[in-house]
């Protein structure tokens, strides 16, 4: 089930990631070796402290997808309240088993984590210290913190999109 | 009986009954076997001829019968009663007392421990406190009985055959023994038999296990066979065999436990009650079947019948295999190989059980292959019956074949449509549409003649408010019949008139001059109905009150109870569901609905329609995406399950009426444990199936 799944979410993404209309901060997504392992860029959303730099993101697919939740994360450092960073790990409710929904797809995750660089969850952080600075509401301090990794770890342009 | 003994004793002969003489004559003759066993069941159920013939040859002998021997052989005495009058039958109730009581009386306490299913574990603490050395006591004293009753056994049978005897005499202790008459050798045995079984069963309540079964003869069995040949003065061949079976397997159910082999008590007693039952179809073969008691004859019969079919159906199965290139091709193969998982065989169950098992799941599995031989009956249809009304009704009849389905022949206008009816029932519906056209005919004519004088007074009825108009203020209401009546009467009638039928239909009837007759009769009606009110219009004006307070509206008339409303509102059973649709088109219809009308409705069209509607968009799709590649694909995927993304969509949630899924990730999701709905996350109390075309 899994395998027909992805190639059908395969076809999917073909479709509607190069028109940019839809999910403009989408810039790639696609499989790696197999189906179940994929890779991804996304810009920051507009509006946001993240918006102008990009990041890679690393899908893994379980074989019980999609019953069981894609993990996702990080490729390079990003500075964010719920993302460890670290590991790039990212705290989102819907990538845990009890709340995810086997009627999403890929892009509906990534569309979830575009939502949270813009709308970050300081009480549940896995960075503690950007999100005390949200916390407390210094937001000069918070969006300079993001802009300086951003630009220390972000994909730049001339790196191309992720391979 | 063999010649042998013949020439030995020849008293030996006499003794018999004349039966198995006149088969040594014929010996090969299966109808003279079987008509003799025949005779011989009978006589051991009413046993007037052998109890006769046998008395007398004892007294022929000069022997004086012994009191046990008179007191089982009265002259006439059928054989059934003669039998429970015998000490057998006694000792064998009594027994069958005891050992029941036995069973309750010795039964041992027993820890009831359901979760844990070891059984070991169940046992254990009170096996160790059982004193084992009695029990090995009381096995001991019993096989020694057992093994005296087996060389008893063997004396007996010296007798008929010399040739052993030398053999017995070579055992030091049985040299010179005296061989005890027939008789009390008999009962001997027979109170060994039982005197094992109920040891075996007192030992085994006391200890909490379950009693060893005998395979082959019940003690009930052996009494009867025991009584049956105890007045022959010597032993026959077959009888001594029954009792070394028995005692064997007494031997061997002791012997085992004595050795804690009992788990494994079903391969020594296959292989004592195969040689049984290989004698026992020897003897079959050569005739001397009759020798056997008539109880033991019977009682074989069925284990016998069961090994047979077995070895039969294996044989066709080997048979078919090798025809059938490969086991592989056979559809009973799977059932044969987990022959032994379904016949649940235990090694400690008795042959006799496991025989009955056997033959249970052999007869058993030819019906569930009937089954199996079904599946390639069953039909998967590509469309409902409506669509196949629906294409066949545009095809002309000479290529319309009517399908031989219930379904749709309970469709009651396709069952009439259907022209494969009754030859008979054919020309008796011709003779009567003829019928009914000449009645037709007649009404016609009857009709007509109805209208002259209608129209007239019709045309008399308007000359007649005319002449009121004019003469208003003149009183001229005298002369006619009409004119007699009360104004009163004159609105009933107008009344009665207004309620039964439309006059606007019945002019528009009138001047359409009714080339149909179906159009017609419903004219005589509405003329009959005319000639009907005006006859009213006689009556006296009491009437007429009257009968306007017994009339009830015709909804009052429907729904006389409260509860019929509410039916109507909400109805639950088929019949409710019905008036409630024919209410609702009554409603929605915009002329009258007659009856004939309401029957011409298609009730089926709009499902009909969307079926067909859905069939052709899908059909259009699938055509534009092998034309335009992926383009369409997107609109399709709309109703392909939300989880799996290829099965169509065919579950509905409820409370939350997601209609998202198959029914394949339906029964994935609920395995898994999700609780809430994957489209809206509300909480899943059920689903629905849907079919969607």
């Amino acid at each position: 089930m899994a395998t027909k799944r992805l190639m059908k979410e395969f076809s999917l993404v073909q479709k509607s990631i190069p028109s940019d209309s839809e999910y403009p901060n989408i810039l790639t997504l696609q499989p790696q070796d197999t189906l179940f392992q994929w890779k991804g860029t996304i810009s920051g959303p507009k509006d946001t402290p993240f918006e102008g730099y990009k990041w890679g993101l690393i899908i893994d697919i379980p074989h019980t997808y999609p019953s069981s939740p894609p993990s996702v994360k990080f490729a390079n450092k990003i500075c964010h309240p719920n993302v460890n960073f670290q590991t790039g790990e990212i705290c989102l409710n819907i990538l845990n088993q009890e709340h995810w929904s086997p009627a999403w797809n890929l892009i509906n995750v990534i569309v979830a984590i575009l939502q949270l660089l813009g709308n970050p969850e300081p009480l549940s952080p896995l960075n503690i210290d950007v999100s005390n600075l949200l916390k407390l509401g210094d937001m000069s301090a918070y969006d300079g913190l993001i802009k300086y990794y951003a630009v220390r770890y972000g994909l730049k342009d001339e790196d191309g999109i992720l391979d | 009986m063999n010649a042998t003994n013949a020439t030995n004793a020849s008293h030996i002969v006499t003794t018999l009954s004349p039966i198995p003489a006149a088969i040594d004559n014929s010996r090969n003759s299966w109808f003279n076997i079987s008509e003799s066993l025949v005779l011989k069941l009978y006589d051991a159920v009413i046993g007037l001829h052998t109890t006769a013939s046998t008395q007398t040859v004892i007294i022929e002998d000069g022997q004086a019968p012994s009191q046990e021997e008179l007191f089982t052989t009265l002259t006439g005495t059928p054989a059934l009663f003669n039998y429970f009058l015998s000490p057998y039958a006694g000792a064998c109730m009594a027994l069958a007392v005891v050992l029941n009581r036995t069973v309750t009386y010795a039964q041992r306490r027993q820890s009831i421990n359901l979760r844990s299913g070891n059984a070991n574990n169940l046992r254990s603490p009170f096996n160790k406190s059982v004193a084992s050395w009695s029990r090995i006591a009381l096995r001991l004293v019993m096989l020694v009985c057992i093994v005296n009753g087996l060389l008893q056994t063997l004396l007996q049978y010296a007798i008929i055959n010399k040739d052993i005897r030398p053999f017995i005499d070579g055992v030091g202790f049985l040299q010179n023994a005296e061989i005890p008459a027939l008789s009390s050798f008999l009962w001997n045995t027979f109170v060994i038999l039982g005197a094992s079984q109920f040891l075996e069963t007192l030992i085994a309540s006391a200890s909490g296990t379950s009693a060893a079964h005998d395979s082959g003869f019940t003690l009930f069995e052996q009494s009867l066979a025991f009584h049956e040949v105890q007045l022959l003065k010597f032993p026959n061949e077959h009888i001594l065999i029954i009792v070394t079976f028995s005692l064997l397997s007494q031997f061997l159910i002791h012997a085992t436990a004595l050795l804690k082999l009992s788990k494994y008590q079903l391969i020594p007693s296959t292989v004592v009650s195969l040689a049984f039952l290989s004698y026992y179809v020897r003897s079959l073969l050569d005739g001397s079947i009759l020798d056997f008691p008539s109880i033991a004859i019977v009682s074989v019969i069925p284990q016998l019948m069961v090994i047979g079919i077995s070895v039969m159906c294996f044989a066709v199965y080997s048979l078919a295999v090798v025809l059938a290139n490969g086991k592989d091709n056979l559809s009973i193969t799977p059932v044969i190989d987990n022959l032994f998982q379904t016949l649940n065989l235990q090694l400690s169950d008795d042959f006799n059980s496991s025989v009955m098992k056997l033959g249970y799941v052999m007869f058993t599995t030819a019906t569930d292959e009937e089954y199996v031989h079904q599946m390639s009956d069953v039909v998967w249809r590509d469309s409902t019956y409506l669509e196949e009304t629906s294409t066949t009704t545009r095809k002309n009849g000479y290529l319309r074949e009517y399908p031989d389905d219930p379904e749709f022949a309970s469709d009651g206008k396709a069952g009439k449509e259907a022209s494969n009816v009754d030859p008979l029932v054919d020309k008796f519906w011709r003779d009567w549409s003829l019928f009914r056209k000449f009645i037709n005919i007649y009404r016609l004519g009857y009709g007509l003649v109805l209208l002259v004088p209608k129209i007239y007074r019709l045309g008399f009825k308007k000359a007649r408010s005319v002449n009121i108009e004019n003469q208003k203020t003149g009183n001229g209401s005298t002369d006619s019949a009409y004119l007699n009546n009360d104004e009163d009467l004159d609105e009933d009638y107008l009344d009665d008139n207004g309620s039964d039928f439309d006059p606007e239909e019945f002019d528009s009837d009138y001047e359409s001059e009714a080339e149909d007759d179906e159009i017609l009769s419903h004219q005589y009606i509405s003329t009959a109905n005319e000639a009907r009110s005006s006859e009213y219009s006689h009556h006296t004006v009491e009437k007429s009150k009257q009968d306007r307070l017994v009339k009830v509206s015709p909804l009052q008339e429907l729904f006389s109870a409260p509860e019929s409303i509410i039916s109507l509102l909400k109805p639950v059973t088929p019949e409710e569901i019905t008036l409630n649709r024919t209410v609702q088109t009554h409603l929605e219809s915009e002329t009258r609905l007659t009856r004939s009308k309401f029957c011409l409705l298609d009730t089926d069209e709009p499902l009909k329609s969307l079926i067909f509607e859905r069939r052709q968009a899908h059909k259009h799709v699938s055509n534009d995406s092998h034309n335009t590649g992926n383009d369409d694909e997107e609109e399709q995927r709309d109703m392909s399950c939300a989880v799996c993304r290829c099965a169509p969509r065919s579950i509905i949630i409820w409370p939350c009426r997601c209609f998202a899924i198959c029914d394949g990730c339906r029964l994935g999701l609920g395995v898994r444990g999700f609780k809430i709905c994957c489209c809206c996350r509300g909480p899943v109390e059920g689903f629905s199936k849907v079919y969607l075309p």
